[in-house]
């Protein structure tokens, strides 16, 4: 992040301000490392997170790494490849497969609650969530 | 739904016959009225079609059947009312298809052209909501597309009537596709061997060996003993060679073709920037703004129809037309006169036919379904209610339920008994039951929504906030109960969300006047009956006995005076009479607030009405039919007491 005082860039999960400090794992202040100027760090708050979806403007997923994930671990906003449905020989895979959603689809994770939305190119789904849960998905 | 089979569309005197046929929500209807000037249905949700619509147009001089068919995703792989327009499609071999598609969603549109492709009939595609996909940075080069499929490609938005002209001239020119999709060597393999089971004069032989091999048409085609036997064994062997189920081989090889066609006719312009029609819409789904939304969502429609209607509308015609110009002459009228008195108490006395039942009727339900029937048009047309079920899922499955379990139970909203029907697609018979019963147990529909929400008038917010607590308390209790004797299981609930739209005065207009129409003919009637009923028990004095009868449930447990009797053994036949017989009561002053909670609550608990256990009966058969009734009439009446007991405020 960006400090608002002195307009250094760093990277708030590097400091090591916190060790000492008995609060430290809850703490979402930090202080910047040039200025000491602290703040509170948008990207520990859960309405922060929230506010900045209301109004569209995502930040960079938090290191989602490669390989295998599952759909509802994406960020809301973030997109995917869609790798397997759980059971792809199953009639539900079938039915949503008519829907676009198949291995190799892109989709990208709207929401997760109160139910998993997805978007598939222009469609948007609500997927119950015990389907949603099974879908696993590969960062593109 | 699939009560209404093809048999109902016969082509009669027309020369040729034409079906509208696409996926779901894509403008069928909206254009189907353009093209015929007959309306359909037309919400912003899938599914509102759900049974066959048909009107006619003049094309080259001859009257040509146009038939406006239930959407479907595929082909192949269905819900019964995707069958039906398949078996349409299967049995009547229609002339021209016209897919109408959404351009924006071309990739599915395809996924659909390849397979009315293999049906060989002359197809014409409709790439409807143009004014979407441009807002959306979709760029679909429609001759290139025409030349590819070989059919005409018409860009239309239907709402606006554009392109619908050269649509019909584009009917007149149009082609059998000459696109074949290739499968891969064994599916091809397999096709040809079924093909030559089936007999040579038939149209859309391929299209039809490939539903075979999918495994769903089975039902319609009457192969030959040994031809079925030799299916069967194609199939099974196909399905070892693959190694997988045919029907999800043949989707994902469609698919792979679609992906191949798309980038060569779809440019696709930077997207622009979030919209606040997408944010709202967004917003409407947030688990936590979303709450507030429905709230407002709520109070509109309340102010609107529970103050505007019930109130000031209510007001004027009931009590100043009727009541003051039209009645006082009729009464002094008829007194005047010398007719007898039975004939005199029947037109204009307590229960009197225009006392009562027209008054009823026409001055109190009228105003307020009317503004009801407007202000959930609004709802359907902006695409409101599939978010709806998204935000109170959560509910659901609180209680365990499935979550397919919400589309009857918000589609209840509109018409319990539609949506008694439409609990078809739970997978359980229990499922279905516990459904049905859920609905007829608490879901209004829209009408008694209406007349109901005009009740709560008497109420104070307190006793509102009551009510809605217990009502949904019930829901509640009876679901939570129910799901720990049925299990809930895996389920493929899958709802597509349309975009938020905003919606068209004509539609809203033309619905709210279609149904109100319907009111008028189909319930006032049977409201009319009710009252005549209600006056025979009056006047041969069964009415007393039965109101003595019913005095320790009444006014002992209920504690309510002994005329609400008589409302009760109206609201067995609909809810929504009951409640307006209270209502009147209630603005008499012979209701006090608490008991206006007490027989609202009781009346809301009601079974809908006797169309709703018809429907139950065919549906789940007499027995359970009666089981539910023997069910919710004691638990509305006890549940009623335990709030007289309890619920005093
Ligand atoms: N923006 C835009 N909206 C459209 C257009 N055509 C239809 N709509 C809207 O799309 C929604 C669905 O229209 P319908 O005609 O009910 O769709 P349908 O294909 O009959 O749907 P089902 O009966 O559910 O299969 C309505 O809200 C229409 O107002 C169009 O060209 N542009
Ligand atoms: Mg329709």
């Amino acid at each position: 992040m960006r400090c608002a005082m002195c307009g250094y860039e760093f990277d708030p999960t590097a400091l090591g301000c916190h060790t000492s400090c008995p609060l430290s794992s809850g703490c979402a202040v930090v202080c910047c490392p040039r200025c000491g100027y602290s703040t509170v760090n948008p990207a520990r708050s859960r309405l922060g997170e929230w506010v900045a979806r209301l109004f569209g403007s995502r930040r960079e997923a938090s290191a989602a790494t490669s390989g295998c994930i599952p759909l509802l671990q994406l960020r809301p906003g973030q997109e995917a490849r869609v790798v397997s449905l759980g059971d792809d020989d199953s009639s539900e895979a079938l039915h949503l497969s008519l829907f676009g959603l198949f291995p190799g689809a892109p989709i990208r994770l709207r929401q997760t609650r109160p139910m998993p939305v997805v978007s598939l190119g222009e469609t948007e789904l609500a997927l119950d969530r015990v389907v949603a849960a099974a879908i696993q998905v590969e960062l593109v | 739904m699939t009560c209404h089979t093809t048999a109902a569309v016969s082509s009669g005197p027309f020369a040729s016959l034409i079906i509208l046929a696409g996926q779901p929500n894509v403008g069928k209807s909206v254009l189907f009225k353009r093209l015929t000037g007959r309306y359909a249905t037309v919400s912003n949700y899938p599914g509102t079609t759900v049974e066959v619509t048909q009107g006619e147009i003049v094309l080259d001089g001859r009257p040509t059947l146009v038939v406006d068919a239930p959407g479907i995703n595929s082909l192949t792989s269905m819900s019964d009312d995707e069958r039906v327009t398949r078996d349409l499609l299967l049995t009547r071999s229609p002339d021209i298809v016209v897919q109408v598609a959404d351009a924006k969603n071309l990739a599915r549109a395809l996924f659909l052209t390849l397979q009315f492709a293999e049906m060989d009939a002359p197809l014409v595609l409709a790439l409807n909501m143009m004014d979407e996909a441009e807002r959306r940075g979709v760029r679909i080069d429609t001759q290139r597309l025409a030349d590819m499929v070989g059919i005409q490609v018409v860009p239309t938005i239907a709402t606006r009537g554009e392109g619908v002209a050269t649509l019909v001239g584009a009917l007149a020119a149009a082609d059998v596709p000459h696109l074949r999709m290739t499968y891969s060597p064994p599916v091809e393999a397999a096709i040809a061997s079924v093909t030559r089971l089936l007999p040579t004069h038939q149209v859309g032989r391929r299209g039809r060996a490939v539903m075979l091999l999918a495994g769903d048409a089975s039902d319609i085609d009457d192969l030959p003993v040994a031809a079925v036997a030799a299916l069967d064994e194609a199939r099974a062997a196909l399905r070892n060679e693959l190694g997988r189920p045919v029907a999800h081989t043949i989707a994902q090889e469609r698919w792979q073709a679609v992906a191949d066609l798309v980038p060569k006719v779809l440019t696709r312009q930077a997207r622009p920037a979030t919209t606040w029609r997408e944010r709202i819409g967004r917003w409407t789904i947030d688990p936590i703004l979303g709450w507030p939304i429905l709230m407002a969502v709520l109070v509109l429609i309340y102010k609107f129809v529970g103050e505007f209607g019930a109130g000031t509308l209510v007001d004027w015609l009931e009590g100043t037309v009727i009541q003051g110009w039209l009645l006082p002459p009729i009464i002094s009228g008829l007194s005047a006169s010398s007719l007898p008195p039975l004939l005199q108490d029947f037109l204009v006395g307590e229960y009197g036919l225009l006392t009562m039942g027209l008054s009823y009727a026409i001055g109190i339900v009228l105003p307020i379904v009317t503004t009801f029937f407007i202000a959930f048009g609004i709802l359907e047309d902006s695409g409101y209610l599939p978010r709806l079920a998204v935000i109170v899922n959560r509910g659901f499955n609180v209680l365990g339920l499935n979550g397919k379990a919400v589309l009857p139970m918000v589609l209840g909203l509109g018409c319990v008994t539609m949506a008694t029907m439409t609990t078809r697609i739970l997978g359980t018979r229990k499922e279905r039951i516990l459904a049905t019963l859920l609905l007829a147990l608490s879901i209004p529909c829209s009408a008694q929504l209406g007349v109901i929400l005009a009740m709560t008038a008497w109420l104070t917010p307190v006793g509102l906030g009551l009510w809605a607590a217990v009502v949904m308390g019930v829901l509640l209790l009876v679901g939570w109960l129910a799901a720990r004797v049925i299990p809930g299981e895996r389920s493929d609930f899958i709802l597509e969300l349309p975009p938020l739209r905003l919606p068209e005065p004509g539609n809203i207009a033309l619905k709210t006047v279609t149904r109100v129409e319907w009111y008028l003919k189909e319930v006032i009637p049977l409201f009319l009956l009710a009252t005549v009923g209600l006056f025979a028990l009056s006047y041969s004095g069964i009415l007393t006995y039965v109101e003595q009868a019913m005095s320790p449930l009444v006014q002992g447990w209920l504690g309510l005076p002994a005329e609400t009797s008589g409302m009760f053994l109206l609201g067995f036949w609909r809810r929504d009479y009951g409640a307006v017989g209270l209502f009147d009561l209630a603005r008499n002053g012979q209701l006090s607030p608490h008991q206006v909670l007490v027989s609202l609550v009781v009346v809301t608990l009601f079974v809908p009405c006797v169309a709703t256990v018809m429907m139950m009966i065919k549906e789940h058969g007499w027995k359970v039919g009666a089981a539910i009734c023997a069910f919710v009439f004691p638990f509305a009446f006890l549940v009623g007491g335990l709030v007289n007991r309890l619920g005093g405020f």
